[in-house]
């Protein structure tokens, strides 16, 4: 018996030292460590991690640890997660419309706070932020978010095949439909190399919707309005470069891999596209860039990310966060991350630097790109787009693939969205 | 003086710290989990807000006229039903024909069951490359040659959740011959023998006597099947994103997809109370049968 007793006194002892343990040192002092979450994987994710290293070489009371999660799914879940869990990171990057759900959950602090601290930004340094990024990081006139990794959707082209073909870079969506047919070609009754290849996904339609002068949503935001008649002829115009005209394939998915192995001559991608379409061409062809065909309005539209900065953050980490935040968006951080990963600077003096002038003398194919930029819009950030954009792939893929016309599946598709419109509060 | 309930308790006072480990564990992951499920489900909450209103069976009423998810309930039984169906006879048929004495046996078991170890996400891949479309797939390759043209697979959606199921049959066959050889292996040659002395050909001898000798086995593995065919995710996750216009999104898929996409937490709680529900409810009917059909013995 006594011995029973003895056991039993072992194991609660044992246990002891268990909960001990899990209790942990006490914090102590020494440099302030935060997390930046970003999403950034392949050629990408050396970019970040050599500007944080520099950060952190620059600034010994601070470590940033720069946490690659996944893709921008998975860090979506994470990100969430972390912040039910009461332990997000101290800085993540963010989609707008993810944004907009931290923003209701008070899960993040406005940037603004920093922007106008006393450690902030001049009012020339703001102003040097692109407008249009300003403006996509303003939520209800503040500015909660900074622009990090901001792209545009381009044409992405062979230049080799052009030239060999005589095709020029296409204007018009006429002009495109020529092009495209000029480019693709067939053996002994197969295509062997198409023009174009439609993805149907979100963007490749809303595109085109802007580049005929449409609308995401009415004025006032309460109802969408991409089942105008810019949104029906722009749907028509993708399904007819497949089914009509046969100059275009559908792949759901990445378009690179096909065009590095020269089945496709054009496809529509964003800039950092541009560092994955060079490792998969591996220098059989040169990759051009080229704003994207119009009907009516030259347009594109803004993608990429923005950086918040979490609540729950001590303000010591926030105060860092800060700081490592104004290095990454400064002028020489901006340019430096767009000259590695090709992602658009978000400062007016990035694009005037010795750094960029230079890069586009050697590239002057890259310079489409970047004057895009005057004429990029932006998608409606609140937190609903994020299932809208689901549900208008749905009509994409309905219309491609023949299954309905393009009215009738954008007509569908609105449907939806403006019911989940109508519950946002 | 202790009672003695006291003195009982003390007693087995080692004994409960021995379990206390495995009951926190059961108790903090599953457990409190389907209880805490339940109440999200009576919510509308999108996981961060600290607004979560409660809205009673308001998520199970929506889920009766939600399309999306009534597609994605047919789209999960037409799986389930057709895998199933298929995989079961097919495993009978191939577990037979391993049961025999040949030369490489071993190996051909083997071969079997390699695809069953194979983690599903890397088969996933190689059988979405094998079903590239248009000219540039193996599989439409491969069906050109005898002159068949090249079929969209995962891009049509009348193709894709078969083209799905013959993955899926692919990777669980293993499972199945290797459960149901075991079944064929227990059956007494005795039954056999008498049945062969009373005359009974080869097709006769596996009508009556492996059939029904095998049912206790045929049923576990129906059983699993079933359940696992319902909660079916990995497959479309992995091959096509519960698309082309939905007609791969299965019920988890739909969970995964109004949890931690939409983060409508509420919704995808209700959704996955009632593939509890679904889940119960065929097992119990599968129970019933079985009653009558199943032979321990003959």
């Amino acid at each position: 018996m006594a011995n029973r007793r003895g056991m039993v006194w072992r194991v609660l002892a044992a246990a002891a030292v268990l909960l001990a343990g899990l209790v942990g040192p006490a914090a102590s002092g020494g440099p302030v460590t935060i997390t930046f979450w970003h999403g950034m994987s392949g050629v990408l994710q050396p970019a970040v991690n050599e500007l944080t290293e520099d950060f952190n070489k620059l600034n010994p009371g601070i470590v940033v640890q720069a946490l690659y999660q996944g893709n921008y799914g998975v860090l979506n879940q994470k990100l969430i997660a972390s912040v039910a869990a009461g332990n997000p990171p101290t800085i993540s990057q963010v989609f707008p419309t993810w944004t907009d759900q931290l923003i209701r959950a008070h899960a993040i602090v406005p940037m603004e706070r920093f922007i106008k601290g006393p450690d902030g930004l001049t009012d020339e340094q703001l102003a040097d932020i692109l407008p249009i990024l300003r403006q996509a990081n303003t939520f209800g006139s503040v500015m909660w978010t900074m622009p990090f990794n901001k792209s545009l959707y381009l044409l992405f082209y062979n230049v080799d095949l052009f030239k060999e073909l005589n095709v020029k870079v296409p204007q018009t969506w006429d002009e495109f439909v020529a092009a495209a047919r000029a480019l693709t070609k067939e053996e002994g009754g197969r295509v062997v190399r198409y023009g174009f290849v439609v993805r149907p996904v979100t963007d490749y339609f809303t595109t085109m919707m802007l580049a005929d002068g449409g609308a995401f949503t009415k004025p006032g935001g309460r109802e969408v309005a991409f089942n105008g008649p810019a949104g029906v002829e722009a749907l028509q115009w993708l399904a007819d470069l497949v089914n009509k005209h046969k100059v275009a394939y559908v792949k759901p998915g990445f378009a690179d891999d096909d065009f590095g192995a020269g089945k496709v001559a054009m496809y529509f991608a964003t800039n950092p596209g541009l560092a994955f379409a060079k490792a998969a061409v591996g220098g059989k062809f040169t990759v051009g860039l080229a704003p994207l065909p119009y009907k009516t309005t030259r347009s594109t539209l803004l993608s990429g990310t923005d950086v918040a900065i979490m609540a729950r953050a001590t303000p010591e980490q926030q105060a860092a966060a800060w700081k490592y935040i104004r290095f990454i968006t400064g002028t020489t951080g901006t340019t430096r991350w767009s000259l590695k990963t090709f992602y658009m600077p978000v400062r007016r003096s990035a694009l005037d630097s010795t750094l960029m002038r230079v890069y586009l003398r050697d590239n002057p194919e890259h310079k489409a790109g970047l004057d895009s930029l005057e004429f990029a819009r932006t998608e409606p950030s609140m937190a609903e787009w994020q299932e809208i954009r689901d549900i208008i792939q749905e009509a994409v893929e309905l219309a491609v693939l023949g299954k309905a016309t393009p009215q009738q599946a954008l007509d569908q598709a609105a449907a939806k969205a403006n019911r989940l419109l109508a519950q946002r509060k | 003086m202790r009672s003695r309930t006291t003195r009982r308790l003390l007693e087995h006072l080692e004994a409960y710290l021995f379990l206390l480990p495995a009951l926190v564990i059961l108790g903090v992951f599953h457990l409190f989990p389907i209880v805490y499920a339940f109440v999200v489900s009576l919510l509308r909450w999108n996981m961060i807000d600290p607004v979560r209103p409660f809205i009673g069976f308001e998520n199970y009423r929506h889920l009766l006229s939600d399309e999306k998810f009534l597609l994605a309930l047919a789209n999960t039984s037409y799986y389930a039903v057709v895998s199933v169906a298929l995989a079961i006879p097919l495993a009978l048929g191939f577990a037979i024909l391993l049961n025999r004495r040949l030369v490489g046996m071993s190996w051909y078991r083997t071969a079997f069951f390699i695809p069953y170890v194979t983690p599903l996400a890397t088969g996933a891949m190689v059988w979405h490359w094998l079903y590239n479309p248009d000219r540039f797939g193996l599989l439409n390759y491969l069906i050109g040659t005898i002159g068949i043209p090249p079929q969209p697979w995962l891009l049509s959606p009348a193709q894709a959740m078969p083209a799905l199921i013959a993955v899926a049959i692919w990777a669980g066959l293993g499972r199945d011959i290797v459960i149901l050889l075991a079944g064929l292996q227990n059956i007494s040659a005795e039954y056999y023998e008498a049945a062969q002395i009373d005359g009974a050909g080869s097709w006769q001898l596996f009508r009556h006597v492996t059939l029904p000798l095998l049912s206790p086995t045929t049923y576990f593995v129906l059983v699993i099947s079933m359940i696992g065919a319902f909660q079916v995710f990995a497959l479309p996750l992995f091959m096509t994103g519960g698309g082309p216009l939905n007609r791969t999104l299965t019920i988890v898929y739909s969970i995964y997809q109004q949890g931690f996409q939409y983060f409508r937490m509420g919704y995808a709680a209700a959704q996955a109370y009632v593939l509890f529900l679904i889940i119960l409810v065929i097992t119990l009917m599968q129970r019933q049968v079985a009653a009558r059909r199943v032979h321990y013995d003959l």
